[in-house]
């Protein structure tokens, strides 16, 4: 007879009545003085115990699953096991999400270079166009084991990527020393934002693909206050929203253009409210996170919803543009100390 | 007074010996015929019964450690939770409270460098403010010269739910297992930090580790406050490759779903007779905002169905016979495709119980050990 099946648990029960409808039949004739009926009663008594406490465990056990088998229970079952090891995942394998696509411009010491890549991301599966910046202090001899911050500019759905990309080179690069990395995608479509449910996953995309394929192949570490993001209009909210909810990977974004207005990136529309920027920040500890915000759409207290506490700063503007921003974003970033990733 | 503490037991024993004795010395006076006689010995069979049964019900919670608290135990899934303020920004709050330490049941026990130590401590998320206890196991390597610069490898350990962490290291034993097979050179000095699967302010709420819309946010707690406290307070690594997580029931979902949706911070999960759907049940409340979609991406199964399978290692434990979960663990292995890694432990029978985990530990222990990286000992 199973341990957890049915037919235990109604033989456990029928005793358990039994021992009951024994013990009113008996009442009676154990009322009586004199040894025999003590023992009599403190018999029955302690039976209809055990058999209804027996009944209830084996009850609980067999819905919960404790134990499946009397070898279980005793501790007699079989100890042995298959142990199949497939091994770990290769220490590769987050560089190789990035494929150099197209020669390099620019000339190290001077004016720096950019690289255009494609990301294609392990965890989101979407692809992306990167252009990457790296300024003439990256290949400084004396800075061959420093990191530097990493600033992200959302061109997605944007003509502007390769135009940024040359004023990088030509004069127009950080104030500091960042690496500054342009996404766009090859067909001008833009990109999610946040974990869509069902759907694209943005999240999954900025802040693991993205600054993994980064950190694994450039001097960058993975620190949050190492990391910035930019966007103008909808990839502004998608900036800001990404810093305020995921302040663990990002240290600061700005948010350039129509983007409390835009059609926002930043709110998940089959989760409504709870993921708004604005609810958020009434709900959760205010993060450690630097925001710039363009405040013609309106005064930021109204646009982040009322809600700025320390450690949250936010700084606004009007009419900023996008190389002002990266500037912006290379004085506050973190250059970071940590370790390596 | 303590739902787990040894006076409530003492009491609830008194009372039932007693309400026994009072049924054997009371019987023929309820001998009678009628109704109040007939009444009188439901009554006191009944009392008899209900005291004893409550008496073995707190006895085993004791023992396999399900409810710490009457809050726990009678936490239904409330959507209120409690959210601490953040500190300044520059300000460097402790998100680590050590409360007392202490040693281990073995000999040389009480010496850091020979047993490692066991820090108990409140642990406070500061991007969820959420906040929990926690025992931190640090091994004997931490505490010896040799290592005083090396950054050590961390793993996570979970309970399930109900459960409480004193029993990780009285009935699951992580911290001796552990220590016995960095002795015997089976097992690499790790850092591990044990919990229950839901922090202790969400009040008893199974939250599954789900970020809920709009309430506790779980995962987030997981995947990034613990690892943050951790690296603030110990000599641990930042990197993905040194963090793993480890778990049974709940706890096992738990840690195989925070490492598939936080791959770039965690390398490793073992999920020990762990399920793979997003349950929702009176326990757990809505955890997913009303959406059934939402509730789709924290069922592990349909992840890897839909979306790509993310960069980590697992190891998954189940049985032939006794476990739920042994024909979704052959179709999760079926169907994670590479760079993802499954590795598994199938035993032939074994139900959901301390039994099966803890013959399972100490080879989870040595998968952890191989799939981490470690420093040379």
């Amino acid at each position: 007879m199973r341990i957890n099946g049915k037919p235990f648990i109604v033989l456990l029960g029928l005793v358990t009545l039994a021992l009951f409808v024994l013990t009113q039949v008996l009442w009676r004739r154990l009322s009586r003085n004199g040894p025999g009926a003590l023992a009599g009663r403190i018999g029955l008594l302690v039976g209809s115990q055990v058999a209804l406490v027996a009944t209830l465990a084996a009850i609980a056990n067999a819905s919960f699953g404790f134990y499946t088998s009397w070898d279980d229970l005793f501790g007699t079952a079989s100890q042995a096991y298959r142990l199949s090891d497939h091994g770990a995942v290769s220490s590769s394998v987050n560089a190789t999400q990035l494929v150099r696509s197209a020669a390099t411009a620019g000339t190290a010491p001077t004016t720096g270079t950019v690289t255009v890549s494609t990301l294609t991301g392990l965890r989101s599966g979407i692809t992306a166009r990167l252009r990457i910046y790296l300024p003439p202090q990256y290949f400084a001899p004396k800075a061959a084991r420093t990191d530097f911050p990493a600033i992200i500019v959302d061109e997605a759905g944007r003509p502007d990527g390769a135009a940024l990309a040359t004023g990088l080179l030509t004069g127009h690069g950080p104030q500091h020393p960042a690496v500054v990395v342009i996404v766009d995608t090859a067909d001008g479509s833009a990109l999610p934002c946040m974990n869509i449910p069902k759907g694209p996953q943005g999240e999954l995309f900025w802040a693991q693909d993205l600054r993994t394929a980064i950190a694994f192949n450039y001097r960058v570490n993975l620190d949050a206050g190492s990391w910035g993001i930019v966007g103008t209009d909808a990839a502004g909210a998608c900036a800001a929203s990404l810093a305020i909810a995921d302040s663990g990977r990002f240290g600061a974004a700005a948010a350039l253009g129509a983007w409390a207005t835009a059609d926002s990136r930043g709110v998940l529309p089959e989760l409504g409210e709870a993921t708004d920027p604005a609810t958020w920040l009434h709900t959760y500890p205010a993060p450690p996170v630097r925001l710039l915000l363009d405040d013609s759409a309106g005064p930021v207290d109204l646009t982040l919803g009322g809600v700025v506490r320390p450690p949250l700063q936010v700084q606004s503007t009007t009419g900023l543009a996008e190389p002002a921003a990266v500037d912006w974003l290379s004085a506050v970033l973190s250059t970071g100390e940590g370790a390596r990733a | 007074v303590s739902l787990t503490g040894a006076p409530v037991l003492v009491l609830m024993s008194i009372l039932t010996i007693g309400l026994f004795a009072l049924v054997v010395v009371i019987w023929p006076r309820l001998g009678g015929r009628g109704a109040r006689p007939l009444a009188g010995r439901f009554g006191v069979l009944f009392a008899a019964q209900v005291a004893l049964i409550a008496t073995l019900a707190a006895g085993a919670n004791s023992y396999f450690g399900f409810y710490t608290s009457w809050g726990d135990l009678f936490g239904v899934a409330s959507q209120n939770f409690t959210a601490l303020p953040a500190p300044p920004l520059g300000g460097s709050r402790a998100q680590i409270a050590v409360l007392s330490v202490s040693g281990l049941a073995v000999p040389d026990g009480d010496m850091p460098a020979k047993a490692g130590q066991i820090q108990s401590v409140t642990l406070h998320g500061l991007s969820t403010g959420l906040s929990t206890d926690a025992l931190v196991y640090l091994p004997p390597q931490y505490f010896q010269r040799r290592f005083a610069h090396t950054l050590f490898p961390a793993v996570i350990v979970s309970t399930g739910y109900p459960g409480t962490v004193p029993a990780l290291v009285s009935r699951l034993r992580y911290p001796i297992r552990l220590l016995t097979g960095i002795d015997t050179g089976q097992d690499k000095p790790m850092v591990m930090i044990m919990i229950a699967p839901s922090p202790a302010t969400v009040d008893g709420r199974d939250t599954e580790c789900t970020d809920v819309p709009g309430g506790p946010q779980v995962e987030s707690f997981w995947a990034q406050d613990i690892p943050a406290a951790t690296e603030q307070t110990y000599r641990v690594t930042t990197a993905a490759a040194g963090w793993g997580a480890i778990g049974d029931s709940t706890g096992g979902y738990c840690a195989l779903k925070v490492a598939m949706m936080n791959s770039d911070r965690f390398s490793a999960a073992v999920s020990l007779s762990g399920d793979y759907f997003a349950p929702e049940d009176g326990q757990t409340g809505d955890l997913y905002g009303g959406s059934f979609a939402f509730r789709e991406e924290n069922n592990l199964l349909w992840r890897l169905d839909h979306l790509p399978s993310p960069p980590i290692a697992a190891l998954l434990t189940t049985s032939v016979n006794g476990e739920d979960d042994y024909r979704p663990t052959l179709q999760f292995v079926a169907e994670a495709k590479s760079p993802m890694r499954i590795s598994t432990m199938i035993r032939a029978q074994g139900g959901h119980n301390f039994n099966t985990w803890n013959a399972e530990i100490p080879t989870a222990l040595q998968w952890l050990s191989t799939h981490l990286s470690v420093p040379s000992v």
